[in-house]
């Protein structure tokens, strides 16, 4: 008898190695093909609502580390409210007049 | 093309940079209503929009005025007070001389009245000097000439100007000379003598300057004493012919010219160059001028009162920002909305034929029906008449005729409204919000805006709570900027290490104050990520066959220490929820890193390790531990969930037994009332400091080659009454807790040996265990050899082979 195959050593398929660039954006696909979204909403429905209302970036550029603090202190609020007790929606914002448009659209010609 | 035309590309690319920032965001795995976000060119939006103002205006907040405002000649608009910044310019300094022509019988004509200024390109547009009606002037003579100037500033202009020994010849109060006039140096009128109170003896001469048409004062008083605003200064800051030879000049470049003759005609009296602090459009960084033009006005002071009870009623974090909003809303003048452009919501404004605007529920509520249906476009698109009710008649125009107004709104206009535009008008939100969440810049900026609506309309801040974050800067508290190469990218961050990364990273911040960010910074985040997630791992790892519906200990037959871990656990889930409760990310990620390193890591798993992985699977013990780790896994999955929602989410289908299909759907961990939870913490936590001193004495033997491993050593302790009681009442295998392979109480602390490390309450011997290594354990026992179908075994491992595997 092999005693190393009595011992009950940890067995696991969960990766040791996040892989993260690659799995996350699976796992978003999944979030989108559920629903998730929508999918609390129900789930949390009569709650007492807790509102984290969107204050509306403007709509010009890429997102920069600014934006990501924000944005990700938002949802951090918004996950754990709807973790306890309360239904939280959360609907995010854009602006999108204003002359910084005017201007990119003129330089664009 | 036209403004219809241009404004239909504006929203064409405003969509296209939502979609682009929206994957952006959706790739930071933000939970959000992204298939129905608001956006500010909505038709509903503007609807709502032009509603708000509607009610303003009907309470009589809202007025037409020409006022000089802040005006960008770069972007060619006015700016709102949020949208200046201060930066320093060089500007030139003039003092310049007006000849009296009416002294009021007090003064001789000729005198010359001293004034200064630092826009020399403003003396085109003087109309007036201001004198302060309680102040001392004296007519000094300074060879041939005589000079007016304030007594308390007649030192500081002879200084400046370079008079040596100026003469008192005469001294007036400010009071006497109302309504002298002075002729103009530069063109054939007057200037009047008036009379106010914002002239103080802080600079200049006590004789000051006035421009109704460019400064804010200087059109108070303009008003006053029945001055036209002059302003011959174009939108594109550029001199018009009221200015006489110096049309067609940019105003900055007027300076040089102006003086020029100023000295030519003799009226320079003295010129240099300094300095200062001087408004800026914030976007184009470019600086701005005081500019009459004609405005809409949101008026603050109509309900300014109101505003700081609002700010009072809210709870703000951090607890300055009270403080700012309340001194903003102190402080500033009325709200400047109208903007001289293309792309925005029209200001909902018609004129009757005789020029009198019209406002009313009726033409409110038919525009903002109008932009419902069609969006706001349709003003651009329609002639006024066709934008009014059918039929629409008013008494100012007799003959039928109405024209629209043209201005934009601010579009600090837009965004603070919507609380009306998004959380009134969507059925899954409500107003007031419980909380506004954006950088300090929004001081002035949203969380301004959206109170000064919010009060107007519904007379309470849109808000109950406001919080704030600071900025990202480098690794050093630098600005991020292109040229220094310091720029953190997000995409780039999410493509490298991952969003759940840079999410902890966001935990691991102060972020309330400035926060800084470097690959560096990333890297040490990545580790403590690495870490979590190797304790997940491990957690998992030794749940395999573990079915909690059946394998579950309960609470009560748990070993202590295996009792211990949770109540750590319980302590964990009640502090991060607080700290999630009060916003304090960082300190949920210190406790949760402690937990999984210190708690967990350092003490529980490396003890467990052996009941694990050698002891009879199904057993109590074995099946304890499975217990405690079962919880961990699952609380502490849920406590990061808001902050790893991807690592979180992939733990989860890994966790045995049936739960929730989704951690995100689940609620977080209850505390739970333990009885005895202080005694046994107390009790454990002595234990946990007599095990440090045991892990010291084990790194000394190790360092002595004493022993290799820990599992090679037998420890003999001397201890005092006290600790001798508390081994004495701990009834787990203390050779398990301390991972040795013989552990023994040798007697007091007197009856240590010489070379045992003699520590403050205890005396420890560290030897090599008596026997042979067990094949299976790796623990030294006397009893390997002892049985003989398994001889290489010791009796513990014997005995489990036998039941368990014998077969
Ligand atoms: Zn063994």
């Amino acid at each position: 008898m092999e005693y190393k195959d009595t011992l009950l050593m940890p067995k696991t398929e969960f990766p040791m190695r996040g892989n993260l660039p690659n799995r996350e954006p699976a796992i978003q696909a999944k979030w989108a093909e559920e629903d998730i979204y929508q999918k609390v909403q129900k789930h949390t429905e009569g709650r007492p609502l807790f509102i984290l209302h969107d204050g509306p970036p403007y709509a010009n550029g890429d997102i920069h580390m600014g934006h990501a603090l924000n944005k990700v202190l938002k949802d951090f609020i918004v996950r754990y409210k709807s973790m306890s007790g309360f239904q939280a929606p959360y609907v995010p914002g854009w602006d999108t007049h204003g002359l910084p448009i005017e201007t990119a659209l003129t330089k664009k010609g | 093309m036209s403004i219809a035309e241009f404004r239909k590309l504006c929203e064409e690319y405003a969509l296209e940079q939502v979609d682009s920032q929206r994957e952006q965001f959706k790739r930071l795995g933000v939970r959000a209503d992204w298939d129905n976000p608001y956006i500010t060119l909505k038709p509903e939006y503007e609807a709502q929009q032009i509603k708000v103002f509607g009610e303003m205006a009907k309470k009589g907040y809202i007025y037409k005025g020409r006022k000089p405002v802040y005006w960008s000649p770069s972007s060619e608009s006015a700016l709102a007070e949020a949208e200046i910044e201060y930066q320093d310019i060089k500007s030139p300094s003039i003092y310049v001389a007006f000849e009296v022509i009416d002294g009021k019988g007090l003064i001789d004509e000729g005198v010359k009245i001293v004034i200064w200024t630092t826009t020399p390109w403003t003396i085109p547009a003087n109309l007036g000097i201001s004198l302060n009606p309680d102040l001392n002037y004296v007519v000094v003579a300074v060879g041939e000439d005589k000079f007016l100037v304030a007594e308390a500033l007649l030192e500081k202009a002879a200084e400046a100007i370079g008079w040596e020994n100026p003469e008192i010849v005469k001294t007036v109060k400010g009071s006497e000379l109302d309504r002298a006039t002075a002729k103009h140096p530069l063109y054939e009128r007057e200037s009047l003598v008036m009379l106010g109170d914002h002239v103080t003896t802080e600079a200049g001469t006590g004789c000051v300057h006035t421009a109704p048409g460019h400064g804010e004062d200087d059109f108070i008083i303009g008003q006053k004493y029945g001055l036209d605003v002059l302003c011959p200064v174009d939108e594109k800051g550029v001199m018009t012919e009221e200015a006489g030879e110096f049309a067609g000049l940019f105003y900055d470049k007027a300076n040089k010219p102006i003086t020029d003759k100023l000295k030519e005609v003799g009226a320079l009296l003295n010129l240099s160059f300094f300095t200062h602090s001087y408004p800026h459009d914030w976007r184009t960084k470019k600086p701005t001028i005081f500019r009459a033009t004609a405005q809409w006005f949101a008026s603050i002071k109509d309900f300014r009162g109101e505003l700081l009870k609002a700010v009072e009623d809210t709870k703000w974090v951090p607890a300055w920002g009270e403080t700012r909003l309340h001194n903003m809303v102190r402080d500033r003048g009325d709200w400047c909305i109208s903007r001289q452009r293309a792309w925005g919501v029209p200001i909902p404004v018609f004129y009757a034929e005789n020029g009198d605007p019209i406002i009313s529920d009726e033409t409110i509520d038919h525009v903002s029906n109008l932009f419902r249906e069609h969006g706001s476009n349709i003003w651009f698109e329609r002639e006024a008449k066709e934008l009014l009710p059918e039929g629409f008649v008013h008494e100012n125009s007799p003959n039928g005729l109405f024209t629209k107004e043209t201005d934009i709104m601010d579009v600090w206009f837009d965004s603070g409204s919507s609380h009306q535009a998004v959380l009134e008008e969507r059925s899954d939100l409500q107003r007031p919000a419980d909380l506004y969440l954006e950088g300090s810049d929004q001081y002035r900026g949203w969380f301004n805006s959206s109170l000064s609506t919010g009060v107007a309309v519904t007379g309470k801040a849109p808000y109950k709570g406001v919080l704030s974050h600071g900025f990202a800067l480098d690794g050093e508290g630098r600005k991020m900027s292109k040229s220094i190469g310091n720029v953190v990218i997000p995409a780039k961050v999410m493509n490298q290490l991952g969003a759940d990364i840079l999410r902890l990273w966001v935990a691991s911040v102060d972020y309330q104050a400035d926060v800084r960010v470097s690959d560096p910074i990333l890297k040490q985040v990545a580790d403590v990520y690495r870490k979590i997630r190797n304790t997940f791992r491990f957690l998992l790892g030794n749940l395999d066959g573990f079915n909690p519906e059946n394998d579950k200990v309960s609470y009560e037959d748990l070993k202590e220490v295996d009792q211990y871990m949770l109540i750590k656990l319980n302590k964990l889930v009640k502090q991060a929820k607080t700290s999630y409760d009060n916003y304090e990310f960082a300190n949920i990620y210190q406790q949760i890193n402690n937990f999984c390193t210190l708690d967990l890591s350092s003490f529980y798993l490396d003890y467990a390790k052996d009941i694990l992985y050698c002891e009879t699977p199904n057993g109590t013990e074995r099946r304890g531990v499975q217990t405690v780790l079962y919880e961990t896994v699952l609380s502490l999955t849920k406590l990061v969930a808001p902050i790893l929602p991807h690592t979180a989410d992939e733990v989860w289908e890994f966790i045995p037994g049936n739960h929730e299909e989704n951690v995100q759907l689940t609620l977080m961990p209850e505390e739970r009332e333990i009885v005895n939870a202080m005694e046994i913490e107390a009790k454990w936590n002595a234990f946990m400091d007599l095990r440090n001193d045991v892990l010291k004495a084990l790194e000394f033997a190790r360092n002595q080659k004493i022993i290799g491993k820990s599992l090679n050593a037998k420890i003999t302790v001397y201890v005092d009454a006290e600790t001798k009681t508390l081994l004495d009442s701990i009834q787990e295998s203390p050779e398990q807790l301390f991972i040795v392979s013989k552990f023994e109480i040798g007697g007091t602390i007197a009856e240590a040996p010489e070379e045992a490390l003699k520590l403050e309450n205890i005396a420890i011997l560290v030897t090599k265990a008596d026997g042979e290594t067990c094949e299976r354990c790796w623990n030294v026992s006397e009893t390997v050899g002892k049985n003989e179908k398994h001889p290489t075994l010791c009796t513990r491992c014997a005995q489990v082979v036998e039941e368990t595997f014998a077969n």
